[in-house]
């Protein structure tokens, strides 16, 4: 699988060791990225409840990155791919939108662009084959769940399949030797970017959301979004606290590479204990 | 657990704006008229439970046109897009839409909020990168605290955040960084 790939902000900052797991995991399992060059923020939620140009011009600009590569574009944070795919929505369903962010952007955006998330990478046979292949050190008999967040909502734009009970995640964690059980936690909100400014609401989300994940018989969560990650790392205040991992840190550990260490010293919660102690 | 905030129409204060539904259904793009009040969206919403008025009344009160209520309400703040509210709506009501079109007239008139720590949050997120076409998260974070005043909350969590490597002193500017300030001179800086 080759595509181009928009890291995004957080990837390169607060969620740096996602962007080095992306990195470093993917070549490995078969999925070949060329990151778009020059790059720009998306805008994030700021973007579109600001002004509704600006929410579509500036996730606009990306697209016309991307589309020299002539390959679907991967995008690995969540709220970075949902402003992607809902402009793209905008775009494709309204021509005279789409001309006017075309001459405020000064360049030709397609509409028709494939975006992709991490999670749909796991939808591939040919990757899962090659985690389970190359699972050196398979998590077996631990539990591990999987934490999708709003991804695949809403699925008329978002086009992820089973959007209720989507499943990438859990075939990557199958492959990786993992037990990962149904649990209701699976699309709850983690708050998103209100972490910022109205902490006490995403302390309660996570909470619940870690409550859930206990009550499942897990200790760990596995995440594929740089804010379901920071919000399960940082605003957790209940004990004993859910150990949240990406979904790439978890493969790169299972095919036996040992970069796992530095992504883990990046993190709040420190998975390393956990994992070391692992029967090998 | 907010309180949901009681109204009665035509009583003090809440005039209704007979423009406003046309106005907002022409923005959202969606036809909020089709809402039967059966709540689902509200029942679903992960974040009712600290709004002032959920999903449902949200719809209703643009639907009444009550606009100073809608557009100061802490609900159109706090909601996160996640979306569940458009997925599970049986009549296909694009609520995450018309949330969208009501936070942007605020924004846009600078309106009088009950949450206003959110807003403060988005102008200094777009503060954070609108120079250097990628987010500064230090800039950001500096610029929101200057805001909200909390000085200290946090702060260990950003002095552990730059030890481990996660945030730069200096801004990453792109090349076509002109482009980004042309999108915001053309967008949210025009009248």
């Amino acid at each position: 699988m080759k595509l181009a790939y928009y890291p995004g902000c957080s990837l390169e900052a607060s969620a740096r060791e996602f962007g080095e797991s992306v990195s470093a995991v993917l070549p490995r399992i078969g999925v070949e990225i060329e990151e778009i060059e020059d790059w720009n923020c998306c805008g994030a939620s700021s973007g579109h409840t600001t002004n509704e140009l600006l929410g579509l011009s500036l996730p606009a600009r990306i697209m016309a990155l991307a589309a020299g590569k002539g390959k679907p574009l991967l995008v690995p944070c969540v709220g970075c791919f949902k402003v992607l795919k809902k402009t793209q929505h905008i775009l494709r369903n309204d021509p005279a939108k789409l001309a006017r962010v075309e001459e405020i952007v000064g360049r030709k955006v397609p509409a028709d662009l494939r975006i992709m998330h991490l999670v749909e990478v796991f939808e591939d046979a040919d990757v899962i084959s090659r985690i389970r292949s190359g699972a050196k050190r398979p998590f077996r008999g631990v539990r591990i769940l999987p934490y999708y967040g709003c991804v695949t909502l809403p699925p008329a734009i978002m086009g992820i399949s089973s959007p209720e009970n989507p499943g990438g995640l859990d075939a990557a964690l199958d492959a990786a030797g993992a037990e990962h059980p149904d649990w209701p936690g699976k699309i709850e909100c983690c708050g998103a970017s209100l972490s910022f400014s109205r902490v006490d609401v995403v302390e309660r989300l996570v909470d619940r959301i870690a409550m859930l994940a206990r009550a499942s018989g897990a200790g760990i969560v596995a995440t594929a979004c740089p804010l379901c990650q920071a919000n399960l790392d940082m605003r957790q205040k209940a004990d004993p606290k859910i150990v949240p991992v990406y979904i790439t840190e978890l493969i790169g550990f299972a095919l036996g590479m040992d970069e796992y260490r530095t992504w883990f010293k990046r993190h709040v919660i420190d998975p390393a204990p956990l994992f070391e102690a692992m029967p090998a | 657990m907010q309180t949901c905030r009681k109204i009665s129409v035509g009583g003090a204060g809440l005039a209704a704006d007979p423009d406003f539904k046309a106005e907002m259904r022409a923005a959202s793009g969606t036809d909020f008229g089709l809402c039967f009040q059966c709540m689902t969206c509200t029942l679903g919403c992960p974040l009712a439970w600290a709004m002032d008025h959920p999903p449902n009344e949200i719809v209703r009160l643009v639907q009444l046109g009550l606009a100073d209520e809608v557009l100061s309400s802490k609900s159109i703040q706090i909601c996160s897009a996640c979306e569940t509210c458009v997925t599970r709506c049986p009549n296909g009501i694009e609520i995450a839409n018309l949330v969208d079109a009501l936070r942007i007239r605020a924004f846009e008139r600078d309106l009088p909020t009950r949450e206003p720590a959110v807003r403060k949050f988005h102008r200094s997120f777009l503060g954070g990168f609108r120079n250097y076409g990628r987010l500064h998260e230090m800039r950001f974070v500096m610029m929101l605290k200057l805001r909200t005043l909390n000085l200290f909350q946090d702060v260990w969590v950003g002095i552990r955040m730059f030890l481990k490597g996660k945030f730069s002193i200096l801004p990453h500017k792109i090349k076509g960084r002109d482009e980004v300030k042309e999108i915001f001179r053309r967008t949210i800086d025009s009248p």
